[in-house]
């Protein structure tokens, strides 16, 4: 039975390609990664015989004779049947299996080639490809380089989106927000009116509200310690509206980057005083839980929180699982235990802090009774190893010095080989719903490889060339045509060829199996992906079309109301919503309480702020619909929208209703959408006349501020504006 | 022939979608791209699973695999007191004397393993199976292999459970995805369904809005959306509808007598340390009222386990807490008739290392490499010892059992067969018990 099973293997691999090579990236390395390298790979203190086998060099003297595995002392010794002999020895609790043996003999017959992780090899300045596609030239170098990937593997990129909906993704990605009902939509968007609208809307102070959220999740931003007793941090939201004024003045991202690793080192006195204007940007670190328990052991605390600080480091900035080495050196990554505390003795030495006159927590280097940081053995505070002093990643280009300035300093000079592609790759998953690189904080070798290594390259460096411009990077994707492609899969209608032409429904269909065949997961963008939005966007969204919406920037976070069955005793038991209009204010506003999450958002995907997140889920849960159709936000906003509509004055109800479709979905309804509306209202209508006074309960609130004459009439509206928002249309970015 | 598993899948869905979806589905079913062609169904022993989270890391020695001292110096073991219990004589430790009456019901593996102690990767693993990448929950792959018995209520729901990861349908289609109630380590004796009864508006009117609903959206997305996609819209918009039928009086116990909110300790919480108000009582009898409505995979959670500090007063107030709830949940499926088919599952992430006698220490770790699950009913042995680990409860001594092989094993008794329950995404064959593949553990089964 197993042979013929292996036999019919055999055969299908015969038949469809010939064996592929052994990759030392994908295959070997994490097999001597997780059986060899405890005692044969970087770390020097557990090293066995002297022996390396993680660097080539080392392992060709004399394990491994490339080409020859039968001369090979490492063949030789894994496959000893000697117990004396035999590697890993008997006591490991990791025997290789015959599989990983005959693996490591291809490699070796092979040549024995290494391979350095991409992540770790120098940016590139790629030169933009010439457009390998003539019928689909675009100026955009963005453009060149999916384009040319996209002709090699036979597939064209979408048409351009219409004006309508490019407008409400444009609106959606950059302040959070739908556009206005009033904004007048042009049938056809010309390039330049297109660039205007990209500069108005990078220029509106809500593209900072939009965008530093996206930093929030990852800054793990709450406005409590979390943990049992989850204490109020009144003065967080002074962090948050620093990232939201940082995004609106475009504050360079190496900047922002030293602001908040080290901004207490900065040298910014007034001229001529001693008073020192403190950025509140070290409040990066102060976002993290804090567990301030009584009998907590206070050192056990300070360990995690300054574990904790390195781990996002490492994540946010480098897109590096390095929390791996905080027990043992990395399985997959060139990242030592020793790395790993010689990264941490940077945070060994600083403290909280407040500042004195706004109370923005803040991070300060201590000046008395300095530690020296040594490795904990297994990631235990109490077990004492070797001594380290402050330094970078061993694997990495080194710094010079041994600050935190300085190492926030060598996080964004061009040598770092991870800041720039992560950073670029995380503004470029917020427009494509996926990053060029899709495990966005996993650069390591066992996250997945850039489906446009050259791109990610181009854009690193023009992000850094161009003085490491947020807006500017933004900017240019947006006006790239691949951002400006249609999302749709465009199956069985027919779709627009290059030219502008109809084509046949036949030949729509052929694109479509051709794309679901070639990239099911639309990893070479040949159309837009359609996004569901955040939990934020869509209760704002909500907020806005139905006018409730308080546009107030920045200032303490506030409590909306919350719905029944979410409490906590003695945390949530006291719960009041801020008062009047305060619960109309946008989400990122919400308190953001550890133990009491605003389940409206959460049910979303929100993030818990338990660690940095890097990429929210999306998920699709019968929760949502019903949030969607039962959660108070939702239904007051229906009630207000349908309101607003009513007040306008109206000729007939097909006019009210098509207005109703204008400011939720941004469109007007097609004859038959508004057909149903119509059939739907009316059935409504009566149905509501008939059940009498007890039918207007659907008002809720809003009910006294109803003319009588008019009641029914708006029970109606409220009743199709819920459809309306409950609409997939209303919860996606197109 | 066409099992009754595989019919109530299809009717699910043909009453999911009227007709549309059943048949969009079906078109992906024949689309290798899509979802590999169905498994071969086995004899099934169980039809539905109850799985007793027990998070943070049971502390094995002190509750199920019993190490007392053996020769002169002493060594890490058990300080909890033990008894053999029932006509089995298995060990059941003197703080659970509720569930040590039902011994001989239960199939104790005490050489369980797992590959890492770190909390959130051990638990994603006995999750999903993958310790690191998004996968389908273990429930969401037996509402996917078997549907629900009951089309107004998921296939999947899960209580108090920490994270989405943990009850994600991840590549699976969304419908099979777990319906969380509660939010993890808050107190659970009000938890429901998020926003399952909103204002006042008869369901017949909602049903006409939702009607609505669904034809705009296929209106809008047919010509746009993949049909995995669309599918996924439509079937979870109809799912919380109704849910919205059927849900409230499920969650509703004021319908149960006070004998049988006493016997389940319903709304009684021991709190101490670690040990959260998680009314582990009101948990055990929702589990039996949803497993009796029809629900395939219903997880209840208690935590934490995690005794860092503490160790015997948090272990007493966590055995305390769910030792009665337990108990009466076995007699309830027992005398129901349900146990026969009904497989109970118990257990942790990891277990933890003993504790040596004549020490002055009150803390435990975490110890991955040999811990306990237990099993009752759905056709496993009863009163019986799988696996033993050796003189100080460190490592197995025999009968090692790893989550994969717990995964593939659960599956078997379900009748789905784990090398082929899969789905390809993304250009990679995704299953429960992942590239490595687990082992049926042949010598549980009844």
């Amino acid at each position: 039975m197993r042979a013929l099973v292996i036999l019919s293997l055999l055969t299908a691999s015969a038949l469809a390609a010939p064996p592929a090579r052994v990759s030392y990236n994908h295959d070997v390395r994490p097999i001597l990664a997780s059986k060899c390298f405890a005692c044969h790979g970087p770390d020097e203190d557990k090293r066995e015989s002297d022996l390396r086998l993680d660097v080539r060099a080392e392992a060709v003297k004399e394990a491994i004779k490339p080409g020859k595995p039968d001369g090979s002392e490492l063949i030789k010794r894994i496959s000893s049947h000697d117990k004396d002999e035999v590697m890993p020895p008997p006591s490991s609790p990791k025997p290789l299996t015959s599989n990983e043996r005959e693996l490591l003999r291809r490699w070796i017959a092979e040549g024995a080639e290494y391979e350095e992780h991409w992540a770790f090899q120098p940016i590139r300045s790629p030169l933009v490809p010439r457009t390998a596609d003539p019928q689909s030239p675009s100026g955009h170098p963005i453009d060149a380089f999916i384009r040319d990937e996209l002709a090699t593997s036979g597939l064209r990129p979408a048409p351009r989106e219409d004006a309508p909906t490019l407008i409400r993704r444009l609106y959606l990605d950059l302040i959070g927000l739908p556009p206005p009902a009033d904004l007048s939509i042009p049938s056809e968007l010309t390039d330049s009116s297109y660039a205007a609208l990209v500069d108005q809307l990078l220029a509106d102070p809500r593209f900072g509200e939009r965008w530093s959220r996206h930093w929030l999740d990852m800054a793990r931003y709450a406005d409590s310690n979390g943990f049992l007793g989850d204490g109020l941090r009144p003065n967080a939201y002074r962090y948050r509206d620093w990232v939201i004024k940082a995004f609106n003045n475009d504050m360079p991202y190496d900047e922002f980057t030293i602001a908040q690793i080290a901004g207490d080192l900065l040298d910014n006195r007034e001229p001529g005083t001693e008073h020192r204007e403190l950025s509140p940007g070290t409040g990066f670190h102060r976002n993290a839980a804090l567990n301030t328990e009584a009998g907590v052991d206070k050192e056990e605390a300070r360990y995690q929180n300054l574990v904790d600080r390195v781990n996002t480091i490492g994540r946010v900035w480098m897109g590096l699982t390095i929390g791996c080495a905080q027990c043992h050196t990395h399985k997959y990554d060139p990242i030592t235990i020793r790395d790993y505390y010689s990264f941490y003795a940077f945070f060994d030495n600083t403290e909280d802090r407040d500042d004195s006159k706004t109370k923005a927590p803040l991070l300060a280097e201590v000046s008395k009774g300095r530690r020296q940081t040594y490795v904990h053995l297994a990631g235990d505070y109490t077990r004492r190893g070797p001594d380290v002093m402050p330094a970078t990643l061993s694997a990495l280009p080194a710094q010079a010095g041994n600050t935190r300035l300085e190492l926030a300093k060598w996080l964004v000079s061009p040598q770092n080989p991870l800041t720039a592609r992560v950073a670029v790759n995380h503004l470029w998953s917020k427009l494509f719903g996926n990053g060029l690189v899709r495990t966005p904080d996993d650069f390591g070798t066992s996250g997945e490889a850039p489906s446009h290594p050259e791109l990610l390259d181009w854009l690193a460096t023009d992000f850094m060339r161009s003085g490491w411009s947020r807006k500017r990077l933004i900017k240019r994707i947006v006006m790239s045509e691949t951002y400006r492609q249609n999302s749709g899969e465009q199956r069985a209608k027919g779709v627009e060829s290059e030219t502008g032409n109809e084509a046949s429904e036949s030949s729509g269909s052929k694109l479509f199996a051709l794309r679901s065949q070639l990239d099911p997961l639309n990893r070479l963008l040949s159309r837009q992906n359609r996004i569901r939005l955040d939990a934020e966007v869509l209760r704002d969204s909500a907020l806005a079309v139905s006018g409730l919406l308080k546009p107030t920037i920045g200032g303490p976070s506030f409590r909306p109301p919350l719905p029944e069955d979410v409490f906590d005793v003695g945390r949530s038991s006291n719960w009041q919503a801020s008062p009047g209009d305060e619960i109309y204010r946008r989400s990122l506003y919400i308190i953001t309480l550890r133990s009491v999450l605003y389940p409206t958002l959460t049910t979303f995907d929100a993030p818990d702020a338990a660690d940095a997140c890097v990429r929210r889920e999306r998920s699709n849960t019968p929760l949502q619909a019903l949030t969607m159709m039962n959660d108070g936000v939702f239904v007051e906003a229906a009630r207000a929208l349908a309101l607003r509509v009513l007040r306008v004055p109206s000729s007939s109800i097909s006019s009210r209703l098509a207005d109703l479709f204008q400011v939720t979905l941004n469109r007007r309804p097609r004859p038959e959408e508004l057909e149903r509306l119509q059939a739907f209202h009316d059935e409504q209508k009566k149905l509501i006349t008939s059940t009498g006074p007890e039918a207007l309960k659907l008002l809720g609130a809003q009910l006294p501020l109803v003319p009588p004459s008019q009641a029914q009439e708006a029970a109606a509206l409220v009743a199709t504006a819920r459809v309306l928002m409950n609409l997939d249309e209303f919860i996606n970015r197109p | 022939m066409m099992s009754p598993g595989s019919m109530s899948r299809r009717q699910m869905l043909r009453a999911a979608s009227c007709g549309f979806g059943y048949l969009a589905m079906s078109g992906i079913a024949g689309a290798a791209s899509t979802l590999e062609a169905r498994p071969p169904r086995l004899r099934a022993r169980a039809q539905r699973v109850i799985f007793l989270n027990m998070a943070g890391g049971p502390a094995q020695m002190d509750t199920f695999d019993y190490k007392p001292q053996v020769g002169k110096k002493p060594h890490a073991g058990s300080i909890a007191a033990f008894k053999r219990r029932g006509q089995s004589g298995l060990w059941v430790s003197d703080l659970l004397p509720n569930i040590a009456r039902h011994a001989d019901k239960l199939c104790v593996l005490n050489a369980m393993t797992a590959d890492t102690s770190i909390h959130a990767q051990s638990m994603l693993q006995l999750h999903t199976g993958d310790r690191l990448r998004p996968c389908p929950s273990m429930g969401a792959w037996v509402a996917y292999g078997l549907g629900t018995e009951n089309s107004n209520l998921p296939g999947f729901i899960s209580f108090n459970t920490a994270k989405p990861s943990e009850y994600a349908a991840a590549q699976l289609p969304p419908v099979y995805g777990g319906t969380p109630i509660g939010i993890n380590g808050e107190d659970m004796s009000k938890a429901t369904i998020s926003n399952i009864q909103g204002d006042h508006l008869p369901l017949a009117v909602k049903r006409l809005q939702l009607d609505l609903i669904q034809t705009l959206n296929r209106d809008h997305l047919a010509p746009r959306a993949d049909d995995e996609r669309l599918e996924g819209v439509i079937q979870t918009l109809e799912l919380g509808f109704r849910m919205q039928a059927a849900a409230p009086d499920l969650l509703d116990l004021s319908t149960e007598s006070k004998a049988t909110l006493e016997r389940y300790a319903v709304g009684k919480n021991y709190p101490a340390g670690t040990c959260k108000a998680s009314d582990f009582g009101r948990q055990c009898l929702l589990a039996r009222r949803f497993c009796e409505a029809g629900v395939r995979f219903i997880e209840i959670t208690h935590g934490s386990w995690d005794q860092h500090t503490d160790h015997r007063r948090d272990l007493t107030a966590n055995c305390a807490t769910t030792d009665a709830p337990i108990a009466a949940l076995l007699d309830d499926l027992d005398q129901r008739g349900l146990l026969e088919d009904t497989l109970v599952v118990w257990g942790g992430e990891f277990g933890r290392p003993g504790l040596t006698p004549g020490q002055d220490k009150d803390q435990t770790g975490h110890q991955h490499r040999a811990f306990t699950f237990w099993l009752a009913g759905g056709g496993v042995k009863a009163g019986h010892v799988h696996g033993s680990t050796d003189e100080t409860g460190s490592n197995p001594a025999d009968g090692k059992v790893h989550f994969r092989d717990l995964h593939a094993s659960i599956l078997h008794l379900l009748g789905l067969d784990h090398e082929n329950l899969a789905v390809v995404s993304g250009g990679r064959r995704i299953r429960l018990t992942g590239l490595q593949g687990g082992q049926v553990v042949q010598p549980i089964i009844a």
